[in-house]
């Protein structure tokens, strides 16, 4: 539900990846052809022997150091602070407001612009949530999926609930606040099995239990 | 009605996959580290104090003596290791990571459920249908197959369409995507005393 960027994620994670693979799997090829090796030995001792002249022909003022070394510095704190911008910039894409009708010329059947904070419907949700014994936990949020507020009903099943029976359950509630907002926006409901549901007591009510 | 078919088909499937987060934060802390650890070795150099591990022209040198300085077979177990390392991140990149859930119908809302939670409700049903214990039914749910163990009480007989009619009912009442197929496997023992 958050606006998490995933493409994002996956493309870091494939990068990293194929880097390492590159690397490895060059430095395994190259080492295990003899005539690659050789060439390899050859050309990093080149390589090796320019690299003095090369911290030489880029002085630092007078301290004796290249300034290559700077630029080193520099590019890794550039880079650090752009994976800590990354990192947090996962999750996220909450919305504080449910709903906004804004008076405009043609629509006059409101006389100002109205606008329904989320908190409103999370608590009233929730509350009705509690009341019903299938459900051993639950929380209700709203994020905002493609600028859509979008509410997310996550409850755990207590053990042996059938989640049609939950499902039945909220999509009443939800009707019944439809009517109470005057609007459907989306909802989004997850029924888990996980520790919550597996502690709690067997719910020892009929099955199709009643609102 | 208004239709949020659009949004309900995306949160769906955000919902029932992985976000990679994890994974991507790990790696990117670890890069973090290693650039953070670069980043200290030069300033160290520049102010011509004693590097902490190795000083960065130490460190070229020494990268760049490597098929020389360490012995061809090392070279190669090495390098393999490090590309594996990679290869399988590649994969966890590239595969869907699905997570262990099914899909309910598009009603007015939209619904995803815990394969735990569908084998919970599934024993249930087949316990109360044959009116044995809850516990000596194990449900195992699959992507497409629910697997109902039952271990009958000893000297019972035990109803076995009963039960498949039961799990056959509640997985229609679901309505899940992918639809589950179901099997009810009785154990050849009993439990006695139960």
């Amino acid at each position: 539900m958050n606006n998490t960027n995933r493409a994002l994620n996956r493309i870091g994670i494939f990068l990293f990846g194929f880097v390492l693979l590159v690397l490895g799997g060059g430095v395994a090829v190259a080492a295990a052809v003899p005539d690659w090796l050789a060439s390899w030995r050859d050309g990093a001792k080149n390589v090796a022997g320019s690299t003095t002249d090369v911290i030489k022909g880029t002085p630092l003022g007078n301290t004796g150091q290249s300034w290559l070394l700077l630029v080193v510095a520099i590019v890794a704190v550039v880079l650090i602070a752009l994976l800590l911008v990354f990192i947090f910039r996962q999750g996220h894409g909450r919305s504080g407001t449910l709903l906004t009708r804004k008076a405009t010329g043609s629509d006059t059947s409101a006389a100002g612009s109205i606008m329904v904070s989320s908190v409103v419907a999370e608590r009233s949700i929730a509350v009705a949530l509690k009341n019903y014994t299938g459900i051993a936990s639950s929380s209700v949020s709203t994020y905002a999926v493609r600028g859509v507020a979008t509410m997310q009903i996550t409850v755990s099943a207590r053990r042996g609930v059938s989640p049609r029976d939950i499902r039945d359950y909220i999509d009443q509630l939800v009707r019944r606040w439809d009517q109470v907002l005057g609007a459907e926006t989306p909802v989004f409901i997850k029924i888990n099995g996980g520790f919550a549901s597996r502690v709690s007591k067997p719910n020892r009510l009929p099955e199709r239990a009643t609102a | 009605m208004t239709n949020h078919d659009a949004i309900y088909r995306r949160v769906v499937r955000r919902e029932t996959h992985s976000p990679k987060a994890g994974l991507a934060i790990t790696l990117a802390v670890i890069l973090i580290l290693v650039l953070a650890f670069v980043a200290i070795e030069a300033v160290l150099a520049l102010l011509q104090q004693p590097p902490l591990l190795l000083a960065p022209k130490a460190a070229l040198l020494a990268t760049l003596a490597l098929p020389t300085a360490v012995t061809t077979p090392t070279l190669i177990a090495t390098g393999a290791v490090v590309g594996v390392i990679g290869l399988v991140i590649l994969i966890a990149a590239l595969t869907p990571g699905r997570r262990a859930d099914h899909r309910g119908g598009t009603e007015r809302t939209a619904m995803a459920v815990d394969n735990r939670a569908v084998a919970s409700a599934l024993a249930r049903r087949a316990s109360r249908a044959v009116d044995i214990d809850p516990d000596q039914v194990v449900v195992s749910v699959s992507h497409r197959m629910a697997e109902v163990h039952i271990q009958p009480s000893s000297g019972w007989p035990l109803d076995r369409d009963a039960i498949d009619e039961a799990v056959a009912d509640e997985l229609e009442r679901m309505n899940l995507t992918p639809a589950l197929g179901h099997r009810v496997i009785v154990a050849s023992k009993g439990v006695v005393g139960a």
